[in-house]
Order: C-alpha cells, then sequence, then structure tokens
C-alpha cells in the first residue's frame, strides 16, 4: 500500500510539539450546563414542536390506533424496507404489511430491494427533544437502507425513547460501539440551487414520527 | 451567462504563480450578480447565524464557543496522542487507517484501495480535503467512473468547475447556468424550476448510488475515545456514498480529531448553526467501522486516510491555532471582502478570511503575497468564529512577515518604513501628516457626498488607488481643528 507510516507521520507532528507529549491528557471539562440547550420538562412537546420546524410530521398514537395509522401510510405502496430491534414494533409492522398487501423488500440483503421500496418503516434508538431528531442505529435487525434509501420514512417513536439533549444521547455510549448511528432532524434538504429549500434531494423528502403511547 | 469570473477553459484552481488576485477579484466586482446574489445570500447565512446562536445559548454562546476553542486547542497540542488513539481505537472496529504525507499519496492511497477493491463506478459526497488533493481526475484517469453527489458538487462538475464557499460550493452560480449545465450534459429539457431541476439530478444520482462499488467522503469530525467519523450532510448523500457502496475510502485532515464521543456535543451544536443557523444536520452520521457480521447491509471495508498535506507545519506554535477550523464558512459569510470578490478570487481551495490565512501558509506567502491584503481587518471573521480562531491578528503577523520578509515591493516597503519612522516621535508624525495634506490635499476632487476624495495616488501609490478611491486626509490635523474648535483645550503635544 502506497503512502508512510504512522511513525512517519507521529514524527513530524511530534517535531512540531516539540517532542512527545505525554499519554492520556485531560481534556477541558465539560460543563453540560453550559451546553445543553433544552431540560427535561416538557420532552414531548419540545421535540414534536422542534422536530416539525425541522420538516417532519409528527402524531401521538396509541398502540391500539397504530395498525389504522400504518394501514393509511401504506395505502397504494408494493413494497416497503423494515428496520426494528423492538420485538413488539416489528410485529405491528410487519402485520400492517401483510394486510396492506405491501412486500417486506428489506428481508434479504439485495441492496436493489430497498431502492424499490416506496416506504421504510422503522423504530429508533433514541429521540432528541432539541433538535427534533431520530437516532437510528443500524443492527441485524435495522438494515442502514430502511430509514433512508426509500422516499418516505416512518418512525415509529416510544415516547420513553425520548431524551432531552443531543448530550444526553452522546453520554449514554452504547457498547459495542455500533458500526452505524444515524442522527436524523426531518426530510433530506437542499438549498444549492440559488438559496431556495427543496425537501427530498437524496434521502427522503417526507418524514412521519408516530409517537407511540404505553 | 456563467457567472465565475475566470479565465475560458480554465479550472479555477489552475493559476499562475505567484498568485495575482486583481483580474478575478475586479471581474467579480463588476459581475451584476455575483454582486447582488453573493452578497444578499451570504448576509442571510450571517443573520441565520447569530440569531440561532443566540437562540440556543443566549448569553453563555461566548462561552461555549471558548470551550470549543479550548478543546480543539487541547486536542492540537497533544496531536501525537489522539492520532494514535484514534487509530487504536478505528483498528478495534474494524476501520483501515492509511496516512498520506502529502496530495499525491492520499490519491495514490485512494487508487490503490479502488484498484484492489476491482472499483469501476464511485459515488462521492463533498470533501474539502479531496478538492486539495485534486482527487476527482486522479480517479476519472484510472478509468473509475465518479460522480459527486452533493447536488451543487454534481452541478461544478458538469461545468468543470470548482466550490467557492466551503459549505455552499455554487453560490456563484445561478438556475440558468444549472439549466443550462443539465439540457447540456445530462440531455434533459430546458427548465429553471429549482424543484424540477433537484428532482432530474435525484433521479440521475440515485440510479449511480445504487450500482457504485465505491464510495468516497470526507469527514468533519474523528473521534480519538472510539475510532469514529463523523459525517454532516443536509442531502443524504453523504450517508448514500458511505452506506451503499461495498467499499467505503475517507480522505480526513489530521486536525479534524477531538478527543471524546461527548465533545461531539459541543462541536455538532455549533458547527450547524454556524454553517446553516440548522440546529443539527440533517443527517449527521456516526461511522465506526464496516458492516459487523450479522448485519445485512453497509460497507464491507471501511478505509480512513488520515491527510496531513501541510498540516503539520502549520502545527507550529504561531500558527497551530488556526487548525481549530470545522469548517463551518461562517467567516465568508460575514467578511464584507468575500461577500464583494467571491471564493474563486483568493485563487484556491480554501477562500474568505481563513483561506487568506493558510492557503499563504500552505502554499507560501511568496506564491500569495495579495491574500493577507484581502481584509479589513473588521474583525467581523473573529466574532463569527465558533472557536474563536483570532483571523484578524494573524493576517496582520502575515502583513508583517510580507514587510520584513522582503516579499513587499521596494516602495511599500519605502513607505511603511517611512510611516514607522514618524510614528516615532511626535514632531515627526506633525511634520508627516502637514506633508501629507499638501500633498495629498492637493489631488482631492470633491465627490457628491460632499467628502473629498483622491481617485489617483501619485507615483508607486497608484496600485493603492487602482481598486477604489481613498478618502483625502482632512484639511487640518486633529490637534489644530482641538484647539480652534474646544475653548481653553490644551495642546498636550
Ligand atoms: S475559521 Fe472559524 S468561522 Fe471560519 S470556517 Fe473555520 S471555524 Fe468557521
Amino acid at each position: 500500500m502506497p503512502g508512510e507510516s504512522a511513525e512517519d507521520m507521529l514524527g513530524r507532528i511530534r517535531a512540531a510539539l516539540g517532542g512527545r507529549t505525554g499519554e492520556a491528557p485531560i481534556p477541558p471539562a465539560l460543563d453540560a450546563g453550559l451546553i445543553r440547550t433544552t431540560g427535561a420538562a416538557q420532552l414531548i412537546e419540545t421535540f414534536t414542536q422542534r422536530a416539525t420546524a425541522a420538516g417532519a410530521r409528527v402524531r401521538p398514537v396509541s398502540m391500539a390506533e397504530l395498525p389504522e395509522v400504518l394501514a393509511s401510510l401504506l395505502r397504494g405502496c408494493r413494497a416497503a424496507s423494515l428496520g426494528f430491534a423492538d420485538d413488539e414494533l416489528r410485529a405491528v409492522a410487519r402485520a400492517a404489511l401483510v394486510a396492506a398487501e405491501v412486500s417486506d423488500s428489506g428481508a434479504g440483503s439485495d441492496r436493489d430491494a430497498h431502492f424499490e421500496s416506496e416506504i421504510g418503516l422503522t423504530d429508533v434508538e433514541a429521540a432528541i427533544a432539541e433538535s427534533g431528531t431520530l437516532v437510528y442505529v443500524c443492527s441485524a435487525e435495522r438494515p442502514r437502507a430502511a430509514c433512508f434509501v426509500p422516499p418516505v420514512h416512518v418512525a415509529l417513536v416510544r415516547k420513553e425513547r425520548v431524551v432531552a439533549d443531543l448530550v444526553d444521547y452522546l453520554a449514554e455510549r452504547p457498547l459495542p460501539v455500533p458500526s452505524s448511528e444515524l442522527l436524523i432532524t426531518g426530510p433530506s434538504k437542499t438549498a444549492d440551487i440559488e438559496g431556495v429549500l427543496i425537501q427530498g434531494v437524496h434521502g427522503p423528502g417526507e418524514v412521519h414520527i408516530l409517537l407511540v403511547k404505553e | 451567462m456563467s457567472v465565475t469570473p475566470r479565465e475560458p477553459g480554465r479550472h479555477p484552481l489552475d493559476v499562475v504563480l505567484p498568485y495575482d488576485m486583481q483580474p478575478r477579484a475586479r471581474a467579480a466586482t463588476q459581475d451584476q450578480q455575483l454582486q447582488t446574489f453573493v452578497n444578499r445570500a451570504t448576509l442571510h447565512k450571517d443573520e441565520g447565524r447569530a440569531a440561532a446562536c443566540q437562540a440556543a445559548f443566549g448569553p453563555r454562546y461566548d462561552q461555549v464557543r471558548e470551550l470549543a476553542g479550548r478543546i480543539k486547542q487541547h486536542t492540537l497540542d497533544h496531536l501525537d496522542y489522539y492520532l494514535e488513539r484514534f487509530v487504536s481505537q478505528a483498528g478495534q472496529g474494524g476501520t483501515r487507517v492509511h496516512f498520506a504525507r502529502d496530495a499525491a499519496q492520499a490519491n495514490e492511497i485512494c487508487l490503490e484501495i479502488a484498484r484492489a477493491a476491482g472499483a469501476r463506478t464511485c459515488v462521492k459526497s463533498k470533501s474539502m480535503v479531496t478538492e486539495e488533493t485534486r482527487l476527482l481526475p486522479a480517479l476519472e484517469a484510472a478509468g473509475i467512473e465518479t460522480l459527486e453527489t452533493d447536488l451543487g458538487e454534481f452541478i461544478l462538475q458538469l461545468d468543470g468547475d470548482a466550490p467557492s464557499h466551503i459549505v455552499t460550493p455554487m453560490i456563484h452560480k445561478d438556475r440558468a447556468a444549472t439549466a443550462r449545465a443539465f439540457e447540456r450534459e445530462l440531455g434533459v429539457a430546458y427548465t429553471e424550476r429549482p424543484e424540477d431541476l433537484t428532482r432530474i439530478a435525484r433521479a440521475y444520482l440515485r440510479d449511480k448510488f445504487r450500482r457504485a462499488d465505491l464510495g468516497i467522503s470526507g469527514g468533519n469530525f474523528l473521534v480519538a475515545e472510539t475510532g469514529s467519523l463523523v459525517l454532516c450532510t443536509n442531502e443524504g448523500n453523504g450517508t448514500f456514498s458511505t452506506s451503499v457502496p461495498r467499499t467505503h475510502i475517507a480522505l480526513v485532515g489530521i486536525e479534524k480529531l477531538i478527543p471524546r464521543r461527548v465533545d461531539l456535543g459541543v462541536f455538532l451544536k455549533l458547527l450547524a448553526r454556524s454553517s446553516t443557523a440548522q440546529p443539527l444536520t440533517v443527517y449527521t452520521h456516526l461511522i465506526s467501522g464496516p458492516r459487523h457480521d450479522n448485519e445485512s447491509d453497509g460497507p464491507e471495508q471501511v478505509h480512513i486516510i488520515l491527510v496531513d498535506n501541510g498540516r503539520s507545519e502549520l502545527m507550529r506554535p504561531e500558527s497551530r491555532e488556526l487548525l481549530r477550523c470545522i469548517r463551518c464558512g461562517a467567516c465568508l459569510n460575514a467578511c464584507p471582502v468575500y461577500r464583494k470578490v467571491g471564493g474563486h478570487a483568493y485563487g484556491a481551495v480554501y477562500s474568505g478570511p481563513i483561506g487568506a490565512v493558510i492557503t499563504p501558509l500552505l502554499k507560501g506567502l511568496e506564491n500569495y503575497r495579495d491574500l493577507p491584503q484581502a481584509s479589513s481587518l473588521c474583525g467581523a471573521c473573529f466574532q463569527a468564529c465558533p472557536v474563536r480562531i483570532d483571523i484578524p491578528r494573524h493576517l496582520v503577523r502575515l502583513r508583517t512577515a510580507l514587510v520584513d520578509g522582503r516579499a513587499t515591493k521596494w516602495s511599500e516597503r519605502i513607505a511603511l518604513r517611512l510611516w514607522a519612522w514618524t510614528l516615532r516621535g511626535p514632531r515627526r508624525y506633525r511634520l508627516a501628516t502637514w506633508l501629507q495634506r499638501r500633498i495629498l490635499g492637493a489631488r482631492a476632487r470633491r465627490a457628491a457626498d460632499g467628502r473629498r476624495w483622491i481617485a489617483r495616488l501619485p507615483g508607486p501609490l497608484a496600485a493603492w488607488t487602482a481598486q477604489r478611491d481613498l478618502p483625502a486626509p482632512a484639511g487640518e490635523s486633529f490637534r489644530a481643528w482641538y484647539r480652534r474648535t474646544q475653548k481653553g483645550g490644551r495642546d498636550a503635544g
């Protein structure tokens, strides 16, 4: 492989630093009170308001209402991609696909299948109130593509998954570190052409968030 | 009409050294569209940034910036430690880390990985480092079909053009230029509607994402603690490029390191607000290695190429602070000179105030003598910077180096020496300003606004007035005015 060795690069850096700088330096203390922009009060209200501001459509749904709401979102679709770590929510989503006669295209590892999907149905690892963000962590049950390849993303979010601030999510470091954590804040956007804001350039142009009670 | 002030047929980064800023700066100031559009867009972004930071942090904003600056400075002060830690942590996650001394090595490593992976097609997300290394032509020369996937970069690629802003690369181009490029290169019907243009690009690139076997990205942060690469995009092209193809290569400058995962809490909040007034970019992607065995998608290989390319030179104590930069673009949006001349006038990858400082340091002050002068030293960049880089101080340092190092023309050097001499004593100063009033006052013409302007300076000073008028010196000195108007005022002489 071309390139240089780590030692070559470290050598130049150390020369500029005037020698090796020693082991385990202590970084500046992180004052969470300083960087936190949202408190624990009115979590769901804040999340709803910020996610809406980012362009997502948020609505509260009870477990009982969920099948019907999913059926209305799936109407007219032929194929969907699923991504659920939560067994109960996955079962509800699967049932909704069967009822609406929509095929589950994400079951295999065929990447083309996700590109054929018209909708991605997923749960989330966490949701962040301060910015209205969804956190999708990939795993065996959650293919990466489900949340960003289909043109519509429907996220099922249990209310207890909502944390106040970005720092709250980051501080709870999941172990082992997942290979991919995607923080999603609203639909895909661009303003590259004369600053005109357009949604859905590569990622989903529509993001629906169903806040699940109980 | 393309609004890019550039020589026809030439890539904006192909400049003759030493670089003369004047032709492009003059062309830009005479370009009506660039003047109105860039000016409007940057003003809007600057106001948005200030409002978003204020709304989020209120009176704590300066403390947050100060903390961000300190964390970055700390990382740079111990860069050897954090780099080693990153390499070992990333390796544990299955990422392969490579080291590139310069642009040529970075491209060679990239091509070697692509060859070994048998890659024929590549999708690329926006990365300033790959602009530094000119990776795109290198890939194409190697027979790998490569597409820029950020909408702005894609349009620039179709036109053989280069970005003029770190965050909004095609800020200098309008919808008509886009429409013409699409009609010509993609064979679609001419349309100027941004919605339609976006839809065309989406459909075209979606197919490329689906088939590409190589994805290339840059990186916004590298987390030493976890070996993670962090990528921020609004369109989602970064996530497509790094998650769909079998092989992902990221080219990242060594200054992107931060110590801890929680530090992202500070930097992500500041980056999104400072760039585009958002609380977080739409897609903020933490990538910590290739797909695990039980996962059904994601890259089989993740390579990170750590790029030096002059950065270890900037690590010297006097310039180290400049490596804190998180490339948010706020200083460009805040800068009255950038707003006037646009990004290409800087003649290098990085433009605006930060470019005016780092380009001469990376490429040689003798090659970019004009850049440190391309600032009014108004301090707006320092005010806007989320990591508190004192850009004006560095500009002054470079100007001093220009004067000391004979990098300046003899005439300017003599003028500056004379000025320094006059400042050493009040008598000399009074004599000099009196002379100045007599000589320059004779040349001044009264303008419509009632003020007096000098359109041409004499002799070797003429260059100063080629691009601007100089306000005429006041008819009497401040001292004289003070004595005359303040009854009983005393001359502190
Ligand atoms: S110097 Fe500061 S304001 Fe300018 S791009 Fe870098 S971080 Fe942003």
